[in-house]
C-alpha cells in the first residue's frame, strides 16, 4: 500500500517536473539570449570550432566563423556558459539573462597541453614472461576532462599507477571497443606516436554511461580518429629527451570538413634513439595515419581510416638489488652485450599491427536518429625476441651462479636465538671465488657483466653435429661442413587477425530522452609461434625439445617438438618450438536509456552476449602425443574443448546538478564477463589443457562522485567500490635452474579482489595566475578468498602444483601504488607562459607475487622447526615497496604568430635524482633448499627483481601548428 | 611555404636519425695460444711448460709439502684437519684429500678428451698429453662448444692446487669450508666457477681433432696390471675386447642381509628407471605370493634366487626402493605422487671383463673386471646395456674409484657417449 502511494507521488512529482521544464522551455515570450564571440587572449583572433555549453539545459553548440556563437529564446535566469576548445583552457562565464540578448566576448588562452604525453615514457620492461606480446600501457593518452583523471593520468604514470587498481580501461576507437581480444589489455600500443591523430577523445572516468556501448567499470575512452574529427590545419613537433628515446618528430595535417563534403587527414611520426637513459634500450618506431571521409546525401557520412605503428625497440630487464649495487647502477640492463664492438640487445620488440576501419554514419535530418556502423580489421605481426640455446651454458650475465652471493654463506635472523645464525642460502664459503666474483662485477668489463656475444658466435661457428653419437638432423644440412648453432635468437610471435563489426542506433525519443541500441561482433584468430630470428654465426638449428632430451630416450618421440617432422633443421625465419591458434568469437547486443531533466540525468542499460574461444594446436608435441589423450584428457595437436560463455552486463546511474556548480553522480554496474583466452590454458604453448575452475569473471562496481565548480575552486571527490570474483590469470616465468630451464606457468583461477577507495582532486586558483592542484587516491585493494593454481613446466608433462590452494586472502593487490598523492603549483601567465611544479607521493605499492610461495608446498619442513611459524610468515609476506617521493617541474611558452602558433615546453622529472625508487618488479619463481637434505631443509626464496625509476631526466618539445 | 619547409625539415631529420639498429658485422675469432707464446717475447714467456706427468709427480715428490684443508666451520663436529706432510703416493690412503699448492709459473699443454655434450661429464675437463691425463676442475657447462674434444688447451697452474681425491689427481682451486660430517674426508680442491678465474687459468690453444694417436689401445689379449692402468688415469683409452657381464650386486653395507638385485639395477646405463621397471619391481615387492620368481643363473654358473622383497631396500634410509637401483629422477616419475629421495649414488656401472686383465682392485671385485660408469644425467642413461656375454670395444677416460677409507677399489671407464661402446 505504502509503496503504491510512494510510486504515485513520485510519478506525480516527475510529471510535474517534466511539465514545468517543458513549459519553461516553450515559454512563448522568452526573448533573452546569449551571443558572443570567442577570441584568443593575445591578439584577439577569433577561434572557430570551440564547444560552447549552456547550463542549465545542457545546450551545446560550436563557434562558427568569426568565433561566433548564439543561444536564443532563453528564459530569464542565471546561466553558466562553458567554453571548451582544443588546446585551450576551459573558460566559464556566468551570465544573467533578462529579456534581451546579451553579447559577450570570451577571451581564451592556450592550455598547457603536455605534448609529452606518450605511453613510451613508461619504458617497456621485460618481465621475462612469455605473455609479453603486449603490455597494457598506461592511459596517459587519455585526455579526460575529469579533474582527477586529468591530473592522475599523466602525473602518476611514472609509478605505473592504475586508477582504482584496475589494469585496463575500456578503449573505443570510432565506437568500436579495441581492447585486446585475448588479454583485455588497453590497446594504446596500436597507435602509439599518433598523438595528434588520436587527440579527439571523449573520456569518462570510473563507472558511467557512454554513448557507444555500455562501457566498462574503470573509465571509458572513445577516440574519434576520423578525418573530420581531426583538428584542421597543420601541426608539427620536434622533441628531444633523455629518458626513453632521444628524438621524436611528428607531423599532422587535416583538412577539416571541406565544402564539397570531403575531408582528409594524415599524420606521421617517428621516435628514434638509443641508450637515452638505459643501456641497450633503443627506439626505432614509426607511426602512419591516413583518413578520408565524405559526407553525402542527407546526413550520410562514410569514412575510411587506416593507421599503423611499425615499431622496433630494445627492452630493459629487471635484476636483483645485488647486481644493481655491484654495478652501482639502478638501471643495469642484463639484456645487452657487445657484438663486434656494437651494443646488441637480445630482447627486441618488433611489431607492426595496422588497423583499417570503415565507418558509416547517418544523421537523420530531423535529429531523431543517428545510425553508426563500423567495421574494423586489425592484423599484422607482433614479435619479441629472446635468446634460446641448446645444451650450452646459460649466456645471461646475471645468472645467479655468476654473482658473489653464490660464493658466500648467507646467515639469516634466527628468532630462537635472536642472532643472525640461521643458515640461509647454501652454506658454502668460497673466499677467493667470492672476491673474484665481486671484482668481476665491480670492474664492469661488459664481456663478463653483459652478454658476451662474440663468445656465443664463436661457439656456434665451431659446433658440429655429432652424428656418430646419435645426433640427428633432417633437412638440407651437411653435418660435417655446416655449423650447428648452440645459441640462437628466437622471436616469439603473436600475430592477430582481428575483425570487428559494430552497429549503433541512437534514437532521440524526445528532447529529454534517448534510447540507444547496439550490436557488435568480433572474430579473432591469433597465431602464436616462434621463429629462428638469428643463427648467430651458425648455419642451422634443430627443432627438438632441448630439455626433454635429458629425461627421455634420445630417439624417442618424446623429445620432439613436432612428432610429424622430427629433428628438423631450422634456418633463419623458420617456425619451431610451438605453433597454435587462438580462436575467438564474441557477439553481443546492448540497449541504453538516457533521460535528461533540468537537474537530474539518469541512465540504465544492459548488454547480453556470447563468447566462445578455443585453442587449436598446429603441431603435435612429443611430450603430449595425441595418443596419450585418453589418459590425460587433453591433446597438443588439434582443437581444445570450445570454451563457451554467456555474458551479460547491466549499468545504471543518476546524476544530479545543483545550481550549475555542484554535480553528484551515482553509478552502479554488474558485469559477467568471459575469461580471457590468455588465462584459460595451463600451458598454452604445449597443450590444450584448460585451467581448472575456469568460469566467467563477475564484477560489481559502484561509485559516487561529487564535482564542485566555482571560480574560486574546482573540487572532485569520488568514492568507489569494486568486487571481482572468479578471475583467472596466468603468469609465466623463465625458470633457469639446471633441472628445469624452461618456462614455468602458473595458471590461477577463482581469484577474488575487492578494490575500494576515495579519489580526491582540487584545483584552486590563488593569485597572479598561480593555481594549486592536488589529486589523491587513497585505495585499499585486497584479494578476497584463496584462488587455486596449477603449475606446469613447458618442457615436461609434470605438474608441480595441481589445483593447489593459494593463500592470497587479505593480501594486497600488486602492481599499482594504492596510495598516490600529488600536490602542485601551476602558473598560467597572460602572455603565454606556463610553468608547474609537482610533488608526488606514493605508497602501498606491492611487488608482483609468485603464487608458489603461498601454497602448502612452499611450507615443506617448516613444521620441523620451533620457529616454523616465523618461516612461514617470511615465505608468505608481501614485498611492500618503500614510500616514494618525486619532484617534477615543467615550463612552456606559446607564441601566437601571424601564421600559426609556436610553442616550446621543457619538462624535468625526478628533480631529486633519486635512483632508489622502486617502481615494480617481480618475485622469482624459484626457491632454494639449503642442501640436499630434502627431508629436513625448508625453502628460501630467491632474491626478487626490481625496476627503478629513472633519475633526473628532461624532455624538450618544440611544436608548431597553423 | 612554411608548411613545406617544416615537412622537409621533418623528413630530413627523420632520415638522419634512423640508424641501422640491427645490422651487425661478424665478430672475430677467439684469441688462441700456441707454444710460441711461452717462448722468449711471447705473452706467457715467464711460464715454463711441463708435461702432465711432471706436474702429477709433484704430488709424490717427498721434497714437496702437501697440505690439508685448514679452514673449519663450527658446524663440523669431529673433523680434525691433518697436519701438512711430505709428498707421497696418491694411492696411499694416508695422502687422500691432501693437495700440493702450485706457486711457480708452470703451465701444461694438453688435448681435451672429455665431452660434456652428452651429460656423462659435467664440470671438469679432462686433458691429456703423451705422458698422462689429468682432470682440470673447470666448473662450467657447455664446454664442448669452446673446449671441444681435440682442442689444445694450456693450463696456467700457478694459483691452482694439485689435489688427491681418492687416488685421482686433479687441478683446481684451493679447498675452502666444506659440508663435513663426522670424520668425513674433504675434497682436496674446488671447481673454478667465476668466469674471470677460468679465463685466467685456461687458455685456448689450437683447434684439433682426436686422432688415433691420442688413444691408447689395450689389445684384446693384452695383460694389463693395476699399476699400468693407474698411469693411464685421465687418459683416453680404447679397450679392444671387453665382455659384458651381468652380476648380482651384493651390498656390503648390510652384510647381514645379502641383497641380490636381480637385473633391475643393470638394465640400463644409468639407474634411471622408467615406470615399467618401477612397476615391475613394485609388483614383485607387493605380491606376497604367486608372482613368478625365477632364479637367475649367472654366466659364472652360480644360481641366484630372486631376492625376497623385504630385502630389496636399505633400511633406515626412508626410501622405498633399492637405493642402488633407482635414482631420484623427476618426482614426476613416482606413481601415486610419491617422491623419490635423492641418493648419493646417482650413477650406475655396467660391468665388463677381460680375462687377460690382472687388476688389483677390491676383494670382492675380480681382477678381470672393469666398470663403465655413467651418470644418471647423461643423455644415454636410459639405453639398455649390452646383454650378458656380449663383446665390445670400449673407448673412454680411465678413472680409479675408492671409498674414503681406501676400500672398494674399482677401475672405471667414463665414456663420452654409449656409442663409444661398440659391440662386436
Amino acid at each position: 500500500m505504502k509503496i503504491k502511494h510512494l510510486l504515485i507521488s513520485a510519478a506525480a512529482l516527475l510529471s510535474s517536473a517534466i511539465s514545468i521544464s517543458t513549459a519553461l522551455a516553450q515559454e512563448p515570450f522568452a526573448t533573452g539570449g546569449v551571443n558572443g564571440e570567442v577570441v584568443t587572449r593575445t591578439g584577439r583572433l577569433p577561434i572557430e570550432g570551440v564547444k560552447v555549453i549552456l547550463m542549465p539545459g545542457a545546450v551545446e553548440t560550436r563557434t562558427a566563423e568569426g568565433g561566433r556563437f548564439s543561444f536564443e529564446g532563453l528564459p530569464e535566469g542565471q546561466y553558466t556558459v562553458t567554453f571548451e576548445g582544443d588546446e585551450l583552457e576551459t573558460a566559464e562565464v556566468n551570465v544573467r539573462v533578462a529579456k534581451t540578448v546579451r553579447d559577450i566576448t570570451v577571451p581564451m588562452i592556450s592550455a598547457a597541453t603536455f605534448e609529452n604525453m606518450d605511453d613510451l615514457d613508461i619504458v617497456d620492461f621485460d618481465m621475462e614472461g612469455s605473455d609479453d606480446a603486449q603490455y597494457s600501457g598506461s592511459s596517459t593518452l587519455s585526455s579526460s576532462k575529469d579533474l582527477f583523471s586529468n591530473i592522475a593520468g599523466y602525473k602518476f604514470s611514472e609509478m605505473r599507477f592504475n586508477a582504482r587498481g584496475m589494469r585496463n580501461e575500456n578503449v573505443f576507437l570510432n565506437g568500436v571497443e579495441f581492447n585486446d581480444a585475448l588479454t583485455g589489455y588497453s590497446p594504446w600500443s596500436l597507435w602509439t606516436g599518433l598523438n595528434d591523430a588520436t587527440r579527439n577523445q571523449e573520456a569518462q572516468a570510473g563507472v558511467g554511461a557512454v554513448a557507444y556501448g555500455l562501457g566498462g567499470v574503470n573509465g571509458n575512452t572513445n577516440i574519434n580518429a576520423r578525418a573530420s574529427q581531426m583538428r584542421q590545419g597543420f601541426r608539427g613537433s620536434l622533441a628531444g629527451g633523455t629518458n626513453s628515446y632521444l628524438m621524436r618528430v611528428m607531423a599532422t595535417y587535416a583538412s577539416g570538413m571541406l565544402d564539397n563534403g570531403w575531408s582528409y587527414g594524415f599524420s606521421a611520426s617517428t621516435r628514434q634513439g638509443r641508450h637515452a637513459y638505459v643501456d641497450g634500450v633503443y627506439y626505432d618506431t614509426w607511426g602512419w595515419f591516413a583518413s578520408v571521409e565524405k559526407r553525402f546525401g542527407k546526413g550520410h557520412n562514410l569514412s575510411l581510416t587506416a593507421f599503423g605503428t611499425p615499431t622496433e625497440r630494445g627492452a630493459q630487464a629487471a635484476s636483483t638489488d645485488e647486481v644493481y649495487t655491484l654495478t652501482m647502477n639502478s638501471f643495469y640492463n642484463p639484456n645487452w652485450g657487445m657484438y663486434d664492438g656494437k651494443m646488441r640487445n637480445a630482447r627486441v620488440r618488433n611489431n607492426h599491427e595496422p588497423v583499417a576501419m570503415l565507418g558509416y554514419t547517418w544523421n537523420d535530418p530531423n535529429g531523431k536518429l543517428i545510425l553508426n556502423a563500423t567495421a574494423a580489421y586489425r592484423f599484422g605481426r607482433n614479435g619479441y625476441s629472446a635468446l634460446d640455446w641448446f645444451n650450452g651454458k646459460d649466456p645471461r650475465p646475471d645468472y645467479y651462479r655468476r654473482l658473489p652471493s653464490w660464493f658466500t654463506t648467507e646467515w639469516l635472523y634466527n628468532p630462537e636465538t635472536g642472532d643472525n645464525d640461521r643458515p640461509g642460502r647454501f652454506g658454502r664459503e668460497e673466499g677467493d671465488q667470492f672476491v673474484k666474483a665481486f671484482d668481476m662485477w665491480v670492474d664492469n668489463d661488459p664481456r663478463y657483466t653483459q652478454i658476451d656475444w662474440d663468445d656465443i658466435v664463436n661457439r656456434n661457428r665451431d659446433n658440429r653435429l655429432d652424428v656418430e653419437r646419435g645426433e640427428r638432423v633432417e633437412g638440407d644440412v651437411d653435418p660435417d661442413n655446416m655449423a650447428r648453432s648452440a645459441y640462437v635468437i628466437e622471436e616469439r610471435r603473436t600475430d592477430q587477425d582481428d575483425a570487428q563489426f559494430a552497429v549503433r542506433l541512437e534514437h532521440n525519443v524526445s528532447s529529454k530522452s534517448k534510447l540507444t541500441y547496439g550490436v557488435n561482433y568480433r572474430h579473432n584468430r591469433t597465431e602464436y609461434f616462434k621463429t629462428v630470428k638469428d643463427l648467430l654465426g651458425g648455419d642451422y638449428f634443430i627443432d627438438i625439445n632441448n630439455f626433454a632430451v635429458r629425461d627421455e630416450l634420445f630417439d624417442s618421440d618424446a623429445i620432439q617438438n613436432d612428432i610429424a617432422r622430427p629433428n628438423r633443421a631450422l634456418f633463419e625465419g623458420d617456425k619451431y618450438g610451438y605453433d597454435y591458434y587462438a580462436h575467438l568469437r564474441k557477439g553481443g547486443a546492448w540497449l541504453m536509456y538516457n533521460h535528461t531533466l533540468s537537474t537530474v540525468d539518469f541512465y540504465a542499460g544492459a548488454e547480453a552476449g556470447y563468447t566462445s574461444f578455443w585453442r587449436e594446436g598446429l603441431v603435435e608435441a612429443g611430450l603430449f602425443p595425441n595418443a596419450a589423450a585418453e589418459s590425460v584428457d587433453y591433446t597438443s595437436l588439434g582443437d581444445s574443448e570450445h570454451q563457451n560463455f554467456l555474458t551479460y552486463k547491466a549499468k545504471a546511474g543518476v546524476s544530479l546538478n545543483l545550481g550549475g556548480a555542484h554535480n553528484f553522480a551515482l553509478n552502479a554496474a554488474y558485469d559477467n564477463r568471459a575469461p580471457y583466452f590468455q588465462s584459460a590454458f595451463t600451458s598454452p604453448r604445449t597443450r590444450n589443457e584448460v585451467t581448472p575452475g575456469l568460469t566467467t569473471e563477475k564484477t560489481l562496481a559502484v561509485d559516487l562522485t561529487w564535482n564542485m565548480r566555482y571560480p574560486w575552486a574546482r573540487v572532485r571527490v569520488a568514492g568507489y567500490f569494486l568486487q571481482m570474483n572468479d578471475g583467472a590469470k596466468i603468469q609465466s616465468f623463465y625458470d633457469d635452474t639446471g633441472e628445469v630451464r624452461s618456462f614455468t606457468n602458473f595458471a590461477m583461477s577463482g581469484i577474488g579482489q575487492r578494490h575500494m577507495g576515495v579519489e580526491f582532486a582540487a584545483e584552486i586558483p590563488i593569485a597572479w595566475g598561480i593555481s594549486l592542484n592536488t589529486a589523491v587516491n587513497y585505495g585499499n585493494y585486497v584479494y578476497t578468498g584463496n584462488p587455486r593454481v596449477t603449475q606446469t613446466v613447458d618442457n615436461s608433462a609434470y605438474k608441480h602444483l595441481d589445483n593447489a590452494e593459494v593463500y592470497y586472502n587479505g593480501l594486497r593487490v600488486e602492481g599499482t601504488p594504492q596510495f598516490a598523492a600529488n600536490v602542485g603549483l601551476s602558473l598560467r601567465s597572460g602572455n603565454g607562459w606556463f610553468a608547474g611544479i609537482d610533488l608526488n607521493m606514493y605508497d602501498h605499492l606491492y611487488l608482483s607475487m609468485n603464487p608458489l610461495f603461498r601454497t602448502d608446498s612452499a611450507f615443506e619442513n617448516m613444521d620441523k622447526f620451533s620457529y616454523g611459524q616465523y618461516l612461514m610468515d617470511e615465505m608468505v609476506a608481501q614485498d611492500r615497496l618503500p614510500f616514494a617521493v618525486t619532484l617534477n617541474a615543467n615550463v612552456s611558452k606559446n607564441w601566437y604568430l601571424e601564421t600559426g602558433r609556436l610553442g616550446v615546453s621543457l619538462e624535468a622529472k625526478n628533480l631529486l635524482n633519486n635512483h632508489g625508487i622502486r617502481t615494480g618488479g617481480y618475485e622469482q619463481s624459484r626457491m632454494w633448499r639449503l642442501s640436499d637434505k630434502e627431508a629436513i631443509d625448508p625453502f628460501l626464496k630467491f632474491d626478487s627483481k626490481y625496476f627503478y625509476l629513472y633519475g633526473v631526466n628532461f624532455y624538450l618539445n618544440v611544436y608548431y601548428s597553423f | 611555404m612554411k608548411k613545406i619547409l617544416f615537412l622537409a625539415a621533418f623528413a630530413a631529420t627523420t632520415f638522419a636519425l634512423t640508424g641501422c639498429y640491427e645490422s651487425y658485422d661478424s665478430p672475430g675469432p677467439w684469441a688462441r695460444y700456441d707454444d710460441e707464446a711461452f717462448e722468449e717475447g711471447g705473452e706467457l714467456e715467464d711460464y715454463e711448460l711441463k708435461t702432465i706427468a711432471e706436474v702429477k709427480a709433484m704430488f709424490s715428490d717427498p721434497g714437496n709439502t702437501l697440505r690439508y684443508l685448514e679452514a673449519t666451520s663450527e658446524e663440523i663436529q669431529g673433523f680434525t684437519p691433518l697436519a701438512p706432510r711430505a709428498g707421497g703416493n696418491p694411492q696411499d690412503v694416508a695422502t687422500y684429500s691432501y693437495f700440493y699448492p702450485i706457486e711457480d709459473l708452470i703451465a701444461i699443454e694438453g688435448k681435451v678428451v672429455s665431452n660434456d655434450a652428452f651429460g656423462n661429464f659435467y664440470r671438469g675437463l679432462y686433458i691429456q698429453d703423451a705422458t698422462g691425463g689429468i682432470e682440470i676442475k673447470v666448473g662450467d657447462n657447455g664446454m664442448f662448444t669452446k673446449y671441444r674434444p681435440g682442442t689444445t688447451v694450456y693450463i696456467l697452474c700457478d694459483g691452482l692446487v694439485l689435489g688427491n681425491y681418492r687416488s685421482m689427481l686433479s687441478l683446481g682451486l684451493e679447498p675452502m669450508n666444506e659440508d663435513l660430517s663426522d670424520g668425513f674426508v674433504p675434497y682436496p680442491n674446488r671447481f673454478m666457477e667465476v668466469p674471470t678465474i677460468i679465463d685466467r687459468h685456461v687458455k685456448l690453444g689450437e683447434a684439433g681433432e682426436i686422432t688415433d694417436e691420442d688413444i691408447t689401445v689395450i689389445g684384446a689379449s693384452q695383460a694389463l696390471t693395476a699399476a699400468e692402468l693407474y698411469n693411464l688415469c685421465g687418459k683416453l683409452v680404447r679397450f679392444e675386447e671387453l665382455t659384458s657381464e651381468w652380476v648380482p650386486y651384493v651390498d656390503s653395507y648390510n652384510a647381514g642381509y645379502p641383497q641380490v638385485f636381480y637385473k633391475f639395477a643393470y638394465n640400463t646405463y644409468s639407474t634411471f628407471n622408467f615406470q615399467d621397471l618401477i612397476d615391475e619391481w613394485r609388483a614383485y615387492r607387493d605380491d606376497e605370493e604367486g608372482l613368478e620368481r625365477p632364479s637367475y643363473t649367472h654366466t659364472d654358473g652360480v644360481v641366484y634366487d630372486k631376492p625376497e622383497p623385504e630385502n630389496l631396500y636399505l633400511e633406515g634410509d626412508g626410501m622405498d626402493y633399492p637405493s642402488w637401483g633407482f635414482k631420484h629422477h623427476d618426482a614426476q616419475r613416482g606413481d601415486e605422487g610419491e617422491e623419490f629421495g635423492q641418493t648419493q649414488d646417482n650413477f650406475a656401472s655396467a660391468k665388463f671383463v677381460n680375462p687377460a686383465f690382472d687388476l688389483d682392485q677390491d676383494s670382492y671385485r675380480k681382477a678381470t673386471e672393469l666398470l663403465v660408469r655413467t651418470s644418471g644425467f647423461s643423455r644415454f642413461a636410459l639405453e639398455p646395456v649390452l646383454e650378458d656375454g656380449a663383446r665390445a670395444s670400449v673407448t673412454g677416460i680411465v678413472q680409479r674409484y675408492t671409498d674414503r677409507r681406501g676400500n672398494n677399489i674399482a677401475f672405471q671407464i667414463a665414456v663420452n657417449h654409449s656409442n663409444d661402446i661398440v659391440e662386436k
